[in-house]
């Protein structure tokens, strides 16, 4: 074994030429699975679209990777450092089946680099409550009916799950309080307490959470997946302020890459091919025998392995199925639901203009939230007994960016401001939509529907030459009705904050960061396309290790769950499931 | 440890700093030189000058003048111009990655001859560390275009103390400096940013490939001799000439408005985005608007003491409070106004009577 690698384009052992296990995408499922794989002794060879931005990944010496990311609003948020472009990547979007779908920039656009959309998230790790795994249920019970809605019982129930919670929490470093003040009255029950202490909290946070407070709602530190101490050999956070939307300078995100995927590279059984972007698998009789691959050079690429793991993200997963079998039905879609059940978040964002100025350039991004309105019971066993509508926790924020301030007066304000006698530099002075607003998104739950679904553009293709995602997607009232329900009360929670003034958002149903379902798991094959720990149920050796094997959405942030269920999935791989 | 660790950096993305003073290096920072031959002619350059500092004047506080935008906006419109960087015979996407190609080995002799002669990044001891560097995770050591700064630190602010908890006096070396390498699908992105979709033929399946933030090259060479033909016709002289009232009314005409969408956002851009960019020279932009620019390693929270129970934040700029000089007196009423007007249609609007400060000293 010789670590670290000096070959262009991959990490890890380069003398590896026999894998076990092939994955397709270095996310945090992808990273969690890597680990897990490794450590039972398999051999593992991780596909990853983007670049590597952490020098030194797979180096076994003292000392972290250092990170090519930096408070860099113009690489970060402007040129797509790590992101994908979407001059490369384009996808188009319909909002029914009988319109065209039109090239879109951004439908939920995730990461393209070593880490994947755990690089530039702020790492928010709530779990999901016990009810979401029996929501169809619960529902049924509560005689609440969703007409085009296809909510199902999960194929598992949290008490399952909640050991690979725990695993996912002291992997990533969480950081949060479980139990007395700041905790979540309607999270479900932990055999474990957060690995870490909570952080230092934003001033937009505790001023939000104080409005929040004062009407009866029960504010809480926002878990997160990122070091409060020096923790797992990875430094404290510094609250640099540049954390949605950036990679850590410091590594004290808990990054799968930096986290689960760094100890598979130092196992000396995994190795990483970085700008290398998947094409197809090569299926034959309902088993996959290998994957393809355009590398940096533009060369096509087949690697065999006994097994495959997707984790490229719902959106990209599907796909996969799909170019996979050009004319056919899709890899595995006996069941026709592959694509299909794709779920986002419905945010809900009440914006309030503030006297003081809350300087977002500080801080994580989001430190507190409540969960008042995600509508279960204390506890989360249940729905709420009132029957209010099922919303999502509330993120309290802010907005850190001076240069995307700056172009929003220049887009969308000037000649208001002219008319006004407002120069714009007067606007970035004042800064009434940077360091004098506040945020309070709330993700909500996205019912499951059929219909919405990703397949092939039929004319758009990206730079590989691949015909790229169609997206057909509308919201269901399920989810417009709480929007409409919680919409105002957040907004009395800016009134009860001292706002001058409040309103809310225009609904933004593709940019969230947050995707679920379309590769939906269950036990019933004619129900679901993966079984209840992620294999595909027509072909014995593929699995998926993402949020593409979701049922329902929650009205958290997923990513913890992603993970858990990644980590369950190459246990079973490693164990011979 | 509460910070990434000095030496620990210095092994990896310090090896420069190491070899070379910091001094030294700083010098290096000041004369990051064009890569190529200006795009802007002077002509042109003047007239992008005048025409931003529409955008944003300097009166009592600086503006785009002093920001240096205009050198921001040469040096995006500069990078990868080069008509065949890599001696390949063609003009492709790969002259963009070759364009400050070739220190050490790997590189075509021409561009080998090309670094020499514009002077740029000769630092031996920089080469030598960006070679060792990049080559860990590239293909060949090579200066890449100016699209990515490097990263983690600028070495505008420094390592905390850990025995202290407050700033020390050691800086990282500015790493942003030290540009990040494109891989081959990212050149083709921003060859056809900069030259529009004839010079990405890899993306004409994509039909955003002609949308306004591509081609960028011909938008400015059009626009702005649009520009100085509207003045001409208006005013019978060159825009640089005339007042700045003038200037804005030629500005406004309508024929110049999706250009001017372009030249605004860039002016945003030019005034707020990292130095190493090439414009908020010195930080002045970040400066004018009291904004804390990339913080890092220091960052706002300094660490934990273990005694008092409490995060330790800095005095001037802390993270969970105001800061200690600021005040609860609130958008003034004309911007007040206009955000009425502009959110007053709003969902849920509303406004409240008694807004307060919460945190803040009356």
């Amino acid at each position: 074994m010789t670590l670290p690698s000096n070959v262009a384009g991959v990490l890890g052992d380069t003398s590896l030429d026999r894998f076990d296990v092939v994955i397709v995408g270095s996310g945090p499922g992808g990273c969690a699975a890597a680990q897990v794989l490794t450590q039972n002794d398999l051999n593992v060879l991780v596909l990853e679209a983007g670049n590597n931005y952490f020098v030194g990944l797979d180096d076994p010496g003292e000392g972290m990777p250092v990170p090519l990311f930096g408070s860099d609003e113009l690489k970060l948020s402007e040129r797509y450092f790590g992101k994908q472009d979407p001059l490369l990547e384009p996808r188009t979007f319909r909002a029914a089946e009988s319109v065209a779908a039109l090239a879109n920039p951004d439908v939920n656009n995730l990461g393209r680099a070593v880490g994947g959309a755990w690089l530039h998230a702020d790492m928010k790790i709530p779990r999901f409550n016990a009810v979401d795994f029996r929501l169809a249920s619960a529902l049924a019970e509560a005689g609440r009916e969703f007409p085009g809605a296809s909510f199902a019982d999960w194929p598992l129930d949290y008490a399952e799950l909640e050991p690979w919670y725990v695993l996912a929490e002291q992997l990533s470093g969480a950081a949060g309080t479980a139990s007395g003040p700041g905790s979540d009255p309607f999270a479900s029950a932990r055999s474990e307490p957060y690995p870490l202490p909570p952080h230092n909290r934003m001033y937009v946070d505790l001023v939000l959470a104080n409005g929040a407070a004062s009407l009866g709602y029960h504010p809480i530190v926002y878990p997160a997946a990122i070091n409060s101490r020096p923790y797992d050999g990875r430094p404290a956070c510094v609250n640099c302020g540049f954390c949605s939307g950036y990679g850590c300078p410091n590594n004290s995100k808990g990054s799968g890459a930096v986290t689960t995927l760094r100890k598979a590279l130092l196992s000396g059984r995994c190795q990483v091919r970085y700008n290398c972007f998947v094409t197809r698998l090569i299926a034959a009789g309902g088993t996959v025998t290998g994957v393809e691959y355009v590398d940096d050079a533009g060369d096509h690429v087949t690697v065999s392995a006994d097994r495959f793991i997707l984790a490229a993200s719902p959106i990209e997963d599907a796909r996969l199925c799909f170019l996979s079998d050009p004319g056919g039905p899709g890899l595995g879609n006996g069941s026709g639901l592959v694509g299909r059940n794709l779920m986002f978040h419905l945010q809900t964002i009440a914006v309030g203009f503030f006297r003081q100025r809350l300087h977002g350039e500080r801080g994580q991004s989001v430190t507190g939230g409540y969960s008042d309105f995600r509508g279960v019971a204390p506890g989360g066993e249940a729905l709420a007994a009132d029957g209010r509508p099922l919303g999502g926790i509330i993120e309290f924020g802010t907005n850190s960016e001076a240069i995307f301030e700056g172009k929003t007066y220049v887009t969308e304000l000037l000649s208001l401001a002219q008319q006004a006698g407002v120069s714009l530099k007067d606007l970035m002075l004042e800064s009434p939509l940077r360091d004098r607003l506040a945020v309070q998104i709330m993700q909500a739950e996205d019912a499951p529907q059929t219909s919405n679904r990703v397949d092939l553009d039929p004319a758009v293709t990206d730079v590989y030459g691949l015909p790229v995602p169609r997206v057909t997607y509308a919201n269901h009232a399920f989810e417009l009705e709480a929007s409409q329900h919680y919409g105002p009360l957040m907004v009395d929670v800016m009134g009860a904050a001292g706002a001058h003034m409040a309103f809310i958002g225009p609904l933004d149903r593709l940019g969230t960061r947050h995707v679920m379902g379309t590769l939906r798991m269950g036990s019933e094959p004619s129900a679901s396309v993966c079984d209840p720990f992620g294999r595909f149920h027509e072909i014995d050796n593929l699995y998926c290790a993402d949020g593409a094997v979701f049922v329902t959405s929650s009205g958290y942030n997923p990513t913890l769950t992603i993970i858990a269920l990644a980590l369950r999935a190459a246990n079973r791989i490693a164990t011979g499931g | 440890m509460t910070a990434i660790g000095r030496r620990q950096f210095l092994q990896w993305a310090g090896v420069a700093a190491a070899a070379v003073p910091v001094a030294r290096l700083a010098t290096a920072q000041e004369s990051t030189e064009l890569a190529s031959a200006p795009f802007l002619s002077p002509d042109e350059y003047d007239l992008v000058r005048a025409a931003t500092a529409r955008v944003i004047p300097s009166d009592a506080t600086p503006g785009a003048l002093e920001a240096g935008v205009a050198d921001y906006i040469q040096r995006l419109l500069t990078m990868g111009s080069s008509a065949d960087a890599n001696c390949d015979g063609r003009r492709s996407a790969a002259d963009l990655i070759a364009e400050t190609a070739a220190v050490a080995t790997g590189g075509s002799a021409c561009a080998d001859a090309d670094v020499a002669a514009r002077g740029v990044f000769d630092e031996a001891g920089v080469l030598a560390a960006l070679s060792a560097m990049f080559a860990r995770f590239s293909q060949s050591p090579r200066v890449p275009p100016l699209v990515f700064a490097g990263g983690p630190f600028s070495g505008r602010e420094p390592f905390v103390d850990a025995a202290t908890m407050q700033p020390s006096d050691d800086f990282p070396p500015n790493s942003f400096r030290r540009f990040v390498p494109l891989n081959r699908v990212q050149a083709i992105a921003w060859k056809a940013r900069l030259d529009g979709p004839d010079a990405a033929p890899e993306l004409a399946g994509n039909p955003l490939v002609s949308g306004p933030q591509v081609n960028l090259r011909q938008q400015y060479r059009t626009g702005l001799a649009l520009i100085e033909a509207t003045s001409r016709t208006a005013f019978g002289e060159a825009f640089v000439d005339l007042t700045p009232a003038r200037q804005s009314q030629v500005l406004a005409n309508p024929s110049l408005a999706s250009f001017m969408r372009v030249l605004r956002g860039h002016t945003m851009e030019g005034m707020f985005a990292a130095p190493e960019y090439g414009g908020n020279r010195d930080g002045i932009g970040w400066q004018l608007i009291g904004y804390g620019g990339d913080s890092q390693p220091l960052g706002y929270t300094l660490g934990f003491d273990e005694q008092t129970g409490e995060y330790v934040e800095r005095a001037d700029r802390p993270n969970s409070r105001p800061n200690p000089d600021e005040d609860c007196v609130g958008l003034s009423p004309r911007v007040l106004n206009l955000m009425r007007i502009l959110v007053g249609n709003q969902p849920g609007f509303r406004e409240f009577a008694a807004p307060f400060c919460f945190g803040v000293e009356p």
